[in-house]
Order: structure tokens, then C-alpha cells, then sequence
């Protein structure tokens, strides 16, 4: 029974020990506020360029700008953005020379790729979906949300050049001194408690062996 | 007077003494625990099911997954082997009463605290996240603790079923590779074909993710039939489990 009875104080000791490896750990690769994804893609006649950005496990403010387009469609995909594109290939869409890259440190999903698509449902979803001011959009993206763009290049055969930023919101987290601070003092607790259960126990043996 | 009858949680207390027992279980429990607060550290998180994946997946789920199919499935069939669980069986509480102390103490108990310890460790990182919507977390940690439990449940199936301890560990880590390649071929084929069913499937296979993409994205819809196959197979091989112990278990 010494086992159950020892469980909550042996457990302090390895949370006080798991919160520390969590400072050290934040301090030498913590969470970075902000990421860049940047490319260049070739349209050739009938392609487009499309991004997506999801924000898988934080929200974050988003910045596109692009140069070499004549266009910029968008709109806002619930959770996986893949699913998004792999569902439109029923509706002649295919991507292909898909780019991605997850930035763990940021908690975003960027990914790009060539989509070909026929001029009519082109026209289609110049209807359905959202249209940019300029060559430049700025959304708040919330978490597990995906923003996808759609670039219409000025000139097919030419490069279409995207640069985008996305920068963290609403991310607090305890600093490193006081994930070590919190750390050092669970894992004490849990130490003194297993020296009182240890002492206890010698004393209850001790007083077995003089009756 | 009334003769008081016999209860389940001595039993449960003796056997936990082995199952939880220091030095393993306590290494277990430290490098769960380390590895889910160095991942959760790393990726900043918004939402609660978020900072629990980035605790326990995959890394976190992959050890306890090894771990109960090592110590649930063997340990339950070296009890078997080594006359333990005839000893057990003598106390007055029946067959499915013992059966269910071993199934909280092999089982349910570790799963507990396996998940229970990292997901304590992330939330102290990310304290605000936590306490904005604490009831998504601790669904978060249900989840985690459903898909485990099952798993534990089918190697604790194995182990008593085979009632030898070197082949139920290799049978139990079959079982859980053979899961883990149909939920991987699933999810390829779900690529390849772009079947979107194929990768609902493969979801509902990991429960967990079915209920953290319902957490983290509320306007994403998640098919009932997913959120219950997991449970589902959880509470036939409950019972199947059960039914086992009460009417085919024979010890060596």
C-alpha cells in the first residue's frame, strides 16, 4: 500500500521536475511571435496561385502581399485547408507542386501550390469568393481557422512573387524564471512530503518492533 | 448484525502497490511528463484542446500506448503465471469483482495519471489559456484518457487470454502496430484518392482527434458515428473482458 500512498508526493516531485525541463526548454526554443513564408510561382494559361494559411493551434494576425497579380481572391476554410482543396478537385480544381510548411514555433500551417482550374469555374469562384482592395490583404485569422488565396496572375508565364507574415495574438505563457521558480517549489513540496511519509513509516516500524 | 460484504478498493489498493510501483512507474511518469512540457513549450496555443495535442500528440500518446501494452497485457498475465491472481480470486468479492479491481489497477488508474501528470505540466505553462475554458480541457483529457483506456483494455485482453507474459507483451505490441498501420494506410489512401470519408475514418480511429477538432474548430462538422466508435469498441471489449473473466478464464 506504501505505493498509492507515496503517489501524490512522488507526483509533485516529477511535475516540480517536468515544469523545470518546461522553462529550460522554453528559454533555448520557446514560441517565436512571428513567421514568414515567402515564394515565387509561374502560372502558365488556366493556372492560378493559391495559399493557404491555417492557424492550427494559436490566432494570429495575417499579412499578404504579392506582386505579379492581377488579383486576389479569398476566403476563410474551417480546420484543414488540404481537405478544402482536395474536396474542390471534384469541381475541376487540382493543385499541384503543393508547397508546405508547418512553423511549430508559431503554431501556423502555411502551404502554396499551382491550381489549375477551367475558366468557367474561374468565373465561378470570382463570384463566391472575397475580393482585395489591391495586391495586399491583412486578416485576423482565429485559431483553427484557414484564410485561402487565391493570386490571379497578371500575365500568365510570369512570376507571381507572395510574401506573408503572421504574427501570434492572444499567447500568454509564464516566463521562464517562473516555470523554473514553480517548478523548484512543487518539486520541494513533493520531496518534503516523501521525507514525512518516509520518517512516518520508520517510526510506525520502530514501534511494531518494541511491542 | 449484518455481515458487511467484502469491498473492491483493498484489492484495488494491494494491486496498485505493484502496478504504480517506484522506480518504473515513476520513470514512465517523469518522461511523459518532461516530453509533453518541452512540446508544449515549444508551440504557442490559444485553445485548451490545442495545448493538450501539444502535450500528448503523438509523442505522449506512442509511450503509454508501449507502456500499457508492455505492463497492462504482461502484467495481468504474469499474475496469471505466477499463481497471484489465484490468490486474488480467493477473496470474496467474485470473479467480475476481481476483475474489475485488476482492470482500475492495471489499467484505468495508470492511464489516469499518465495523461492527468503532462497535461498538469501544460496547463502551468499556459495558465490563462486553461482557465479561460477549463471544461474544453478537461473533455480534452477525457478524450486522451477514452483512446488510451481502449487501447489498455485490448492488451489486457491479451495478456489474460494468452496467460504468459513474454507472449502477450509481443501479441499486445502486434495489435497496437497492426492499428497504428491500418489507421496510416487509411489516412494514405485518403490522400492519394482524395476520399474525404477514408480520412473520417481514420480520424474516428483516434478519438482524441476527433474531439479536439470539435473543440478547436466549433464550426467544423464532426459525424456522431465518429465521436462514438472509439467508445463503442471500448465498451464491447469492456465487456467482452468481463464476460471472459467470469465464465472462460482458467487459471494455468
Amino acid at each position: 500500500m506504501t505505493g498509492l500512498r507515496s503517489l501524490p508526493a512522488r507526483l509533485l516531485v516529477v511535475l516540480g521536475l517536468s515544469i523545470i525541463i518546461a522553462g529550460i526548454a522554453s528559454a533555448y526554443a520557446g514560441p517565436k511571435m512571428i513567421a514568414t513564408y515567402n515564394g515565387v510561382r509561374t502560372p502558365m494559361n488556366g493556372e492560378i496561385v493559391g495559399i493557404t494559411i491555417w492557424a492550427m493551434s494559436t490566432s494570429g494576425n495575417v499579412t499578404v502581399k504579392a506582386r505579379g497579380v492581377g488579383e486576389i481572391l479569398y476566403t476563410i476554410v474551417k480546420g484543414d485547408p488540404i481537405g478544402f482543396f482536395t474536396n474542390a478537385s471534384a469541381f475541376g480544381v487540382h493543385a499541384e507542386a503543393i508547397d508546405m510548411s508547418h512553423d511549430i514555433r508559431s503554431g501556423v500551417f502555411f502551404a502554396s501550390a499551382r491550381v489549375r482550374l477551367d475558366p468557367l469555374t474561374l468565373i465561378y469562384i470570382s463570384k463566391k469568393l472575397s475580393r482585395a482592395n489591391d495586391s495586399s490583404i491583412a486578416y485576423s485569422l482565429p485559431q483553427g481557422e484557414s484564410l485561402v488565396l487565391i493570386l490571379i496572375p497578371a500575365k500568365y508565364g510570369e512570376p507571381v512573387r507572395y510574401n506573408v507574415t503572421f504574427h501570434v495574438t492572444g499567447y500568454e505563457r509564464l516566463s521562464t524564471t517562473q516555470l523554473i521558480g514553480l517548478g523548484t517549489g512543487v518539486a520541494s513540496l513533493g520531496l518534503l512530503w516523501l521525507a514525512v511519509l518516509k520518517i512516518k513509516t520508520r517510526r510506525l516500524g520502530a514501534g511494531r518492533g518494541v511491542e | 448484525m449484518s455481515e458487511r460484504r467484502p469491498r473492491l478498493a483493498p484489492l484495488v489498493m494491494v494491486d496498485s502497490a505493484d502496478s504504480l510501483k517506484a522506480p518504473t512507474f515513476d520513470f514512465m511518469l517523469l518522461v511523459v511528463s518532461a516530453i509533453a512540457a518541452a512540446l508544449a513549450s515549444i508551440e504557442p496555443t490559444t485553445n485548451p484542446a490545442s495545448v493538450a495535442d501539444a502535450a500528448l500528440d503523438p509523442a505522449v500518446v506512442f509511450a503509454v500506448s508501449l507502456y500499457l501494452a508492455m505492463r497492462a497485457s504482461s502484467g495481468l498475465a504474469s499474475l496469471a503465471s505466477s499463481g497471484l491472481l489465484q490468490l486474488y480470486l480467493s477473496y470474496p468479492l467474485g470473479r467480475v469483482g476481481v476483475a474489475l479491481a485488476l482492470y482500475l489497477s492495471r489499467i484505468l488508474l495508470p492511464v489516469l495519471v499518465l495523461v492527468g501528470a503532462p497535461l498538469v505540466v501544460a496547463a502551468a505553462i499556459v495558465p490563462h489559456v486553461i482557465a479561460g475554458a477549463p471544461l474544453a480541457y478537461l473533455e480534452a483529457y477525457g478524450a486522451y484518457v477514452v483512446y488510451l483506456t481502449f487501447l489498455g483494455t485490448l492488451f489486457g485482453l491479451v495478456g489474460v487470454a494468452s496467460k504468459n507474459s513474454g507472449t502477450s507483451a509481443v501479441a499486445g505490441l502486434a495489435i497496437y502496430f497492426l492499428y497504428e498501420g491500418v489507421y496510416l494506410l487509411l489516412n494514405v489512401m485518403a490522400t492519394a484518392r482524395g476520399s474525404y470519408t477514408l480520412h473520417k475514418i481514420a480520424m474516428a480511429m483516434t478519438f482524441y482527434s476527433v474531439v479536439s477538432l470539435k473543440l478547436s474548430s466549433p464550426g467544423v462538422a464532426v459525424s456522431a458515428w465518429q465521436l462514438l466508435f472509439v467508445p463503442g469498441l471500448l465498451v464491447a471489449l469492456f465487456i467482452v473482458y468481463l464476460a471472459y473473466m467470469r465464465w472462460r478464464f482458467e487459471p494455468p
